[in-house]
């Protein structure tokens, strides 16, 4: 299979590379953690994903839903 | 979110259907539309504004007369705005339309369509997919009405701090926050009914009550907010109309540089209160320490003077004599004898290097209590008099505002009387909005306050009850999560507010001629522009003007994620034009160039709407090449020219006409030209 001569695309190269140091930067701040704050961490960022989840305009769902399903995750979280 | 095209029809000044293609390119993303006060651009701001959120802008007057009034004669009673938008390509890159249709009365329908392949599809809640594009947080900043930018808060209202949050992603989290504690309160009533205990079932119906009442008073709370907005705006309109008539122009001039000079030095005043009471807490210990330390000090010297402290040997010197096994008055010392014993114990009260450092490092402390009680007392006394000359200011400016009102009251001129009357109204609206503003913040200050109270009395209590372990665990995980959040948040928000800070810092000191910098106030976000010396410069000045563009288009930057540095926890991006309405005027043109080169740079897509006043060689040079569209807003009157001027546009070597008479209606057309 022949490959095709693209054009370098400079703006998405210079994306992809911004996506990787600030990946890299984050994965730096997450070794310095304490292994316990590393784990809160960890559980903060599902739980934050799961509360955007459920008040996403068009999706949202009523107070004591959000309510319940918050403290289920939290029973349910080992940390 | 990209803007592709507007179809406007019978919407305000713009008779019958007329369209506006917008550039879209990541290289050609500017577009210009030119038109002179009056010619439409606020209307078309709010037509875009509108459109999208149904919605107008603070100042977007009469806004029962949507309808185009010829058209309006003419029999015709409706008017709408339709966009063409796509999504950003990382976000799946489609094409959307969005129509908004009115009478003057009501809306008479808001319609998305997804566009695919050239059929259009009926997005079901389309309301909720424009606020998931563009959250109605953020609106505000993207689509901007400069005329208002004299006004843009960046002394830290509660408000501005609000706004900023929600730009910054943290609204979610703070959102998060709030149900945390819901869920707290959630298992906390679990454990007050299993325990059947009749004061921790008490402490628990109070928390609900307060939970019950909390809700509704910070409504009350936002609500009085919006209320002072709208009462500002309608008094700076006031101000403007007095400012047009000529009697009235330079008492209420005065009146006004007066009004903003009050306002500036109670300004200062927060912050100098805020200052010595940051002092009179450091200064508290040395003060109390000071009477300590120097009876500590005669103690010592009193020690020293009598050769006990720090002993007159040395550890070294009782270790040489052991070692040598020899006194130092010769006579022989052997090991294990009573003399060598006795010699040997004297080390436990020799100096040693560690004890003398000890020594002297009590003494620096000491000294630099003293000094800091002496100084502290000077500096607090030199902020008290610089707060009370502020307070004499201040009440040196309420002097002459009066005396100003009673010269505007005594002109005789009806209109003068009229809006003045009107001011006064608004003035005393707006003192009575404040009062119940600190009243409802001071109710919701003390039951959040008791809240926190109750808390700790419930866990005390709880823990002395049998309550089942799962209850205690569940709690404690609540607990400990809620927490970690709400310290990583206190971290997330002092770093962007840091990235903020650097991010305005790079722009102010590419662009401004003096060495002036951006700092921002953690606790109420104030933005402040302060000199080489650290001293505030004012943000009515010129650079004043620059730090506020400088802000609004790092603050759309932040929000796409386009600075370098990224905030953990931020909410998507949102990526969305910055429309700005007649963005130089109120800048001094030595800026101007430069403002409008930073626009360009910190966002995706730029729709700038601009009068010839503001539009200049160097506005033209700085967005060479990224102009992707260019328009005029031509106002046509129907009534004769008479002594009336035409105002002419120069783009290039051609010039335009930006106004004409004799039409056969009064109308605002939307005319390309060629870039």
């Amino acid at each position: 299979m022949s490959k095709k001569n693209k054009p370098l695309d400079l703006d998405s190269l210079l994306e992809e590379i911004e996506t990787e140091v600030s990946e890299e930067i984050e994965s730096e701040r997450i070794e310095k953690l304490t292994p316990q704050d590393r784990l809160l961490s960890e559980v903060a960022s599902q739980i934050l994903r799961l509360e955007r989840d459920m008040t996403k305009p068009g999706q949202a769902v009523q107070d004591s839903t959000r309510i319940e399903r918050l403290a289920k995750f939290i029973d349910e979280a080992k940390f | 979110m990209r803007l592709l095209s507007l179809v406007i029809s019978d919407f305000r000044g713009f008779y019958g259907q007329q369209q506006v293609d917008f550039a879209a390119d990541d290289k050609k993303r500017v577009t210009v539309l030119h038109g002179e006060n009056g010619a439409g651009k606020t209307n078309f701001l709010n037509a875009i504004h509108w459109c999208i959120t149904g919605k107008f802008t603070p100042r977007f007057q009469d806004q029962k007369l949507l309808v185009n009034k010829e058209a309006f004669k003419e029999g015709r009673r409706d008017c709408y705005v339709e966009i063409l938008f796509k999504d950003e390509e990382s976000s799946g890159g489609k094409q959307y339309r969005v129509r908004r249709s009115t009478t003057n009365e009501k809306q008479i329908s808001f319609e998305v369509y997804e566009i695919e392949r050239g059929n259009s599809k009926l997005v079901d809640r389309g309301e909720s997919l424009i606020q998931l594009l563009l959250p109605p947080g953020l609106i505000s900043w993207f689509f901007f009405d400069a005329e208002a930018i004299g006004s843009l808060e960046l002394s830290g209202s509660e408000e501005f701090k609000k706004g900023l949050r929600k730009t910054l992603g943290f609204e979610l989290i703070d959102k998060l926050l709030v149900d945390l504690d819901a869920v707290q309160a959630k298992i906390r009533r679990e454990v007050a009914s299993q325990s059947n205990d009749k004061q921790l079932m008490a402490l628990q119906a109070e928390m609900d009550n307060i939970d019950r009442v909390l809700p509704g008073q910070e409504g009350t709370l936002e609500a009085l907010q919006e209320k002072i907005k709208s009462k500002d705006i309608q008094m700076s309109q006031a101000n403007a109309n007095l400012n047009k008539l000529p009697q009235a122009e330079p008492i209420q001039r005065r009146r006004d540089s007066e009004e903003n000079k009050k306002r500036r030095l109670e300004d200062e005043h927060k912050l100098l209160s805020a200052k010595a009471s940051i002092l009179v807490g450091r200064a508290a210990p040395a003060l109390v320490l000071n009477d300590l330390t120097i009876k500590l000090e005669g103690k010592l010297e009193d020690q020293e003077v009598k050769g006990r402290l720090p002993a007159p040997y040395s550890d070294q010197l009782v270790k040489d004599i052991l070692d040598l096994e020899t006194c130092i008055c010769g006579r022989p010392l052997k090991e294990g004898s009573h003399e060598a014993h006795k010699i040997s114990e004297l080390l436990k009260f020799a100096s040693t290097g560690v004890l003398n450092q000890r020594i002297s490092d009590v003494r620096y402390l000491i000294r630099d209590i003293e000094r800091n009680a002496s100084e502290f007392p000077v500096q607090i006394s030199e902020i008290r008099q610089k707060i009370s000359s502020t307070d004499r200011e201040i009440a040196k400016c309420e002097d002459e505002i009066k005396d100003l009102t009673k010269q505007l009251q005594g002109i005789d001129v009806s209109e003068i009387q009229k809006i003045e009357k009107e001011y006064q109204q608004f003035k005393r609206e707006l003192i009575s909005l404040n009062q119940q503003l600190g009243a409802m913040a001071q109710q919701i200050d003390q039951n959040k306050r008791r809240y926190k109270d109750l808390k700790s009395q419930h866990e005390s209590a709880s823990r002395r009850l049998k309550v089942s372990e799962k209850l205690k665990t569940q709690l404690e995980k609540v607990v400990k999560l809620t927490d970690y959040i709400r310290r990583s948040l206190q971290d997330q928000e002092a770093r962007a507010l840091n990235i903020l800070a650097l991010e305005l810092n790079t722009v102010l000191e590419k662009y401004l001629t003096k060495h002036y910098k951006a700092k921002i106030n953690a606790s109420n976000y104030a933005v402040q522009l302060v000199d080489d010396d650290g001293k505030n410069v004012g943000h009515s000045t010129g650079e004043g003007q620059v730090l506020k563009f400088a802000f609004i288009a790092t603050v759309v930057a932040l929000a796409a994620k386009k600075t370098q540095e990224k905030i953990q926890w931020m909410t998507e991006p949102t990526i969305a034009p910055l429309v700005l309405d007649a963005p130089f005027s109120a800048l001094d043109p030595e800026y101007q160039g430069s403002v409008a080169k930073n626009l360009a740079l910190q966002t995706t897509q730029l729709v700038l709407m601009i009068s010839s006043a503001a539009w200049g060689e160097k506005v033209e040079a700085a967005l060479d090449g990224v102009i992707g569209k260019r328009y005029l807003i031509i106002s046509q009157e129907a009534g004769p020219q008479g002594e009336k001027p035409v105002k002419p546009l120069t783009i290039g070597d051609k010039e335009y006409r930006l106004n004409s008479y004799g039409a056969k209606r009064t109308q605002s057309i939307l005319q390309e030209v060629q870039v």
